[in-house]
């Protein structure tokens, strides 16, 4: 359980205030269109509005598509898109800009790089994760292990400490999200690398939860494959494609089963049999996104102005305060700390949990605090550092301590399940 | 000899007259490239902006539920259903063509499980060998027979999963018989895979009295779904519950929202969706579905086969003698909504025509491609193409150098 602040100084809401008046990104809260009385606290979902969106997408719909049609592909640069998004984001994962690429979903992706990875390990038959992994990556993992017979198979471990353990000789790739979806905590991307590596292992990364809210250095890290989404704290909208990252040093060896056209060498040759592009292209498979994909390049945008380490000062900021805040403000109400008390070793969100958590989200939300929920009993509040202000912490922990003491969230109908979480 | 006024008559009485009204189309262009992406519904970009401005804006992440985001893959797909002779709850909107393909092959193997070769004619549109080359590396012992159209049948044997074909060819335009091809693959214990890109919108498709079992197509053709949008996949009733996934995201669990660590499929056709799905391209698409609201797709067939034979009997008359030589089946029941001549200056004279505002496409090694879009395409719009080509030829206008730069994308 929480315990009350002992902290000599009181947070207060001119405290916070104060803090956005100073804060060097403020302005940029300024690009994107937000909710009045909204508290937006789940950009770790899906990522707010970039004002400039809105131009784009009339611009691709009206001029781009209406009027240039097909010869857009040439003329508006379309073909390009997918190799233009992923050099942007190279610079946000510390990636070479050759590194990587814009296409499909991540869950696509993520079987396209564990495939690749599978086949440049062929006497290996294991791809090991974590129990806790974000769930799509281990669905993704089991079927494409499941494709290549009865000996290939997933092996899960119940908890970060046992990672290093379960890297055995059988183990083909590793695959790790970064940054948990649930709890936050954020694994040590360099040294469980570098341990997969000793033993022989390939490593995949999920960086979904981690591209534009924390510093990532694949290459520095030397991994070798990775994935992540493109809506979440790049901005993208509903539902950009996501990225793909594969090493220059395995580009060249590395062989994905979605060979579809567009990871052709020469696509418009049409050629009867397939022969992989070089470099990253051959992670594409079929005909890009074109809106979707146009409309994405507005937030990648803002977290590139915004810079990495400007964003990580101030997401570690806000999630330190809101932890604070939560501890002077709820303690004794029930909820219990969920995640990495370290700042260094959380992602940009705060989780914490109550038997009735699903009920209280349904409250907050109906009060305007948007977080989300995640089984089991996990109330999950995600802190994006380019629109999400000081006083948003201070009004959301507010709004949350109301809807605690006065049991708001036990009225039935915050019951009711819907379709999405 | 035919004539502009007889176009313009025949305008005139189209029964379709009215869609054109419907799109967004530019000044001074003739558009003959439906085919690869189909123009801008007027109602599109409205629609567009309020997804923006209120659903992402506004709604944010409440949109999933509120604005009923999570059931666009089988909402969108129940609207193009009635186009290819489907249930609504055979057809779902996802991924790409290419993906979509990957995912029904492998499932058409493991529901044949003692049989390992993949049948489909070598002239099929390269994305899908690509892709059953793909299916061939992954899954051990797995043949992919690639044959002349001719041969096709005399290739089903009992070593055969799926023959998988498209249904109307990308170069020639010619329709494979469906029906005819789905009973011989049943009769050798095969399952058909038909890719419907070149068909959906152009012309009747009814995949339930061919007996088919498992088909792909492409949203932004001749449905109009803009660059690069969503594809469809569709599963006869019959095989959904027996369907085993190979792309097992999350979107086609169960219970995504349970976050369970297991893979369980969903029921119906939900477990062959896999990431999130593409809300954008999906909503784009299901606005530009409003254009067929109402429309008779025997009509379609009518009016673009007259626009085909049309254009054939023109390309012949006024451009004799000028080494164009038909590259589609002349009669028009054996073909598609397009029409192919080859040339050997076929890349250039395109490019000339594209310069003028007659836009149609090339394909290797020699091929000038010209879709007839019959909700948007005027017979006028063909006579007019036709002078053009004709002007392009007279004035030796395509023999510049400029129109012999190949672009990235043709």
């Amino acid at each position: 359980m929480l315990s009350a602040r002992t902290s000599a100084t009181r947070l207060d809401l001119a405290a916070l205030a104060a803090l956005d008046a100073a804060d060097p990104l403020a302005p940029l809260r300024g690009a994107f269109h937000l909710p009045d009385d909204v508290v937006y606290l789940d950009g770790n979902s899906l990522g707010a509005l970039p004002k400039r969106a809105e131009q784009i997408a009339s611009r691709v719909l009206r001029q781009e598509w209406g009027d240039g049609l097909v010869r857009s592909w040439n003329d508006a640069g379309w073909h390009r898109l997918p190799w233009r998004l992923g050099a942007k984001i190279a610079r946000l994962v510390g990636a070479g800009e050759d590194e990587v690429i814009v296409t499909d979903s991540t869950s696509a992706n993520l079987y396209k790089v564990l495939q690749a990875a599978l086949s440049l390990r062929p006497g290996r038959r294991s791809i090991v994760s974590e129990r806790e992994n974000f769930p799509t990556d281990l669905y993704i993992a089991e079927g494409a292990a499941r494709v290549r017979g009865e000996r290939h198979r997933l092996r899960l471990v119940d908890s970060p400490a046992h990672i290093e353990g379960a890297i055995d000789e059988d183990c083909a790739v590793l695959l790790l999200t970064h940054v948990n979806y649930r709890d936050g905590n954020m694994l040590d991307m360099a040294a469980l690398t570098e341990r997969a590596h000793r033993k022989g292992a390939l490593v995949a990364w999920d960086l979904s939860h981690s591209a534009g809210a924390v510093p990532v250095e694949l290459v520095a890290c030397e991994a070798d494959f990775a994935v992540g989404c493109c809506y979440k704290y790049l901005n993208g909208g509903p539902v950009a494609p996501a990225f793909v990252f594969a090493a220059r040093r395995l580009q060249e060896r590395s062989e994905q089963p979605l060979s579809g056209w567009w990871g052709h060498a020469t696509p418009f040759d049409f050629s009867p049999t397939f022969r992989a592009a070089d470099g990253i292209a051959r992670f594409l498979c079929g005909t890009p996104p074109v809106l979707s994909m146009a409309v994405a390049e507005a937030g990648i945008d803002l977290v590139l102005e915004a810079t990495i380490p400007r964003l990580r000062a101030k997401s570690i900021q806000l999630t330190e305060l809101f932890i604070e805040l939560l501890a002077q403000e709820c303690a004794g109400l029930g909820l219990e700390p969920v995640g990495p008390r370290d700042p260094q070793r959380r992602g940009s969100q705060v989780s914490v949990r109550h038997p009735g958590g699903y009920a209280i989200m349904r409250a907050l939300i109906d009060r305007g605090v948007i977080g989300d929920y995640r089984e089991p009993g996990i109330l999950r509040f995600g802190f994006a550092p380019l629109y999400s202000r000081y006083i948003d912490a201070w009004n959301a922990v507010a709004v949350l301590k109301d809807v605690l003491q006065t049991r708001a969230w036990e009225q039935p109908h915050y019951r009711e399940r819907h379709a999405v979480t | 000899m035919i004539n502009r006024a007889d176009c313009e008559r025949l305008d005139r009485r189209d029964p379709l007259r009215r869609k054109r009204a419907a799109f967004r189309l530019p000044k001074g262009v003739i558009y003959l490239d439906g085919n690869s992406l189909g123009a801008l519904p007027r109602a599109v970009p409205g629609r567009m902006r309020a997804l923006i401005e209120q659903e992402w804006g506004e709604g944010l992440i409440r949109s999933w539920n509120e604005a009923g985001w999570i059931a666009k893959p089988a909402a969108v797909a129940a609207r193009l259903a009635p186009l290819i002779g489907a249930a609504p709850d055979e057809v779902i909107c996802a991924d790409s063509t290419s993906v979509n393909l990957f995912k029904l092959l492998v499932a058409a193997l493991r529901l044949r499980p003692a049989r390992h070769t993949i049948v489909t004619e070598l002239g099929n549109f390269p994305t899908d060998l690509y892709i059953a080359e793909g299916v061939r590396e992954l899954m051990p012992g797995t043949h992919l027979n690639r044959v002349e159209a001719s041969g096709l049948i005399r290739a089903l044997d009992g070593d055969s999963a799926v023959l998988t074909l498209t249904h109307v060819n990308f170069r020639s335009g010619r329709v494979h018989d469906m029906a005819a091809l789905t009973a011989a693959a049943h009769g050798a214990g095969a399952l058909t895979l038909w890719d419907l890109s070149h068909s959906v919108g152009a012309l009747p498709v009814d995949l339930a009295a061919a007996g088919a079992d498992l088909a792909i197509g492409c949203g932004y053709k001749y449905l109009n779904g803009g660059p690069g949008g969503p594809a469809f996949l569709y599963v006869a009733r019959r095989h959904q519950g027996a369907i085993r996934p190979v792309l097992t995201g999350w979107m086609g669990h169960a219970q995504p929202f349970d976050f369970a660590p297991d893979y369980r499929p969903a029921g119906g056709l939900t477990r062959l969706l896999c990431g999130t799905p593409p809300i954008f391209g999906l909503i784009a698409l299901e606005a530009a579905l409003d254009v067929w609201d109402g429309v008779d797709i025997a009509l379609v067939r009518q009016k673009s086969v007259a626009l085909g034979d049309l254009f054939v009997r023109l390309v012949e008359e006024r451009l004799a003698g000028q080494d164009f030589v038909l590259a589609s089946p002349r009669a028009g029941a054996e073909r598609g909504s397009q029409v192919s001549f080859r040339h050997p200056e076929g890349y250039a004279i395109m490019q000339a025509l594209i310069a003028r505002g007659v836009i149609g496409d090339f394909r290797t090694p020699d091929i000038l491609r010209f879709g007839f879009a019959p909700l948007y395409v005027r017979y006028q719009d063909v006579w007019d193409a036709v002078a053009v080509l004709g002007e392009v030829m007279a004035d030796r206008a395509w023999d510049a150098a400029v129109h012999r730069r190949r672009a990235a994308v043709t």
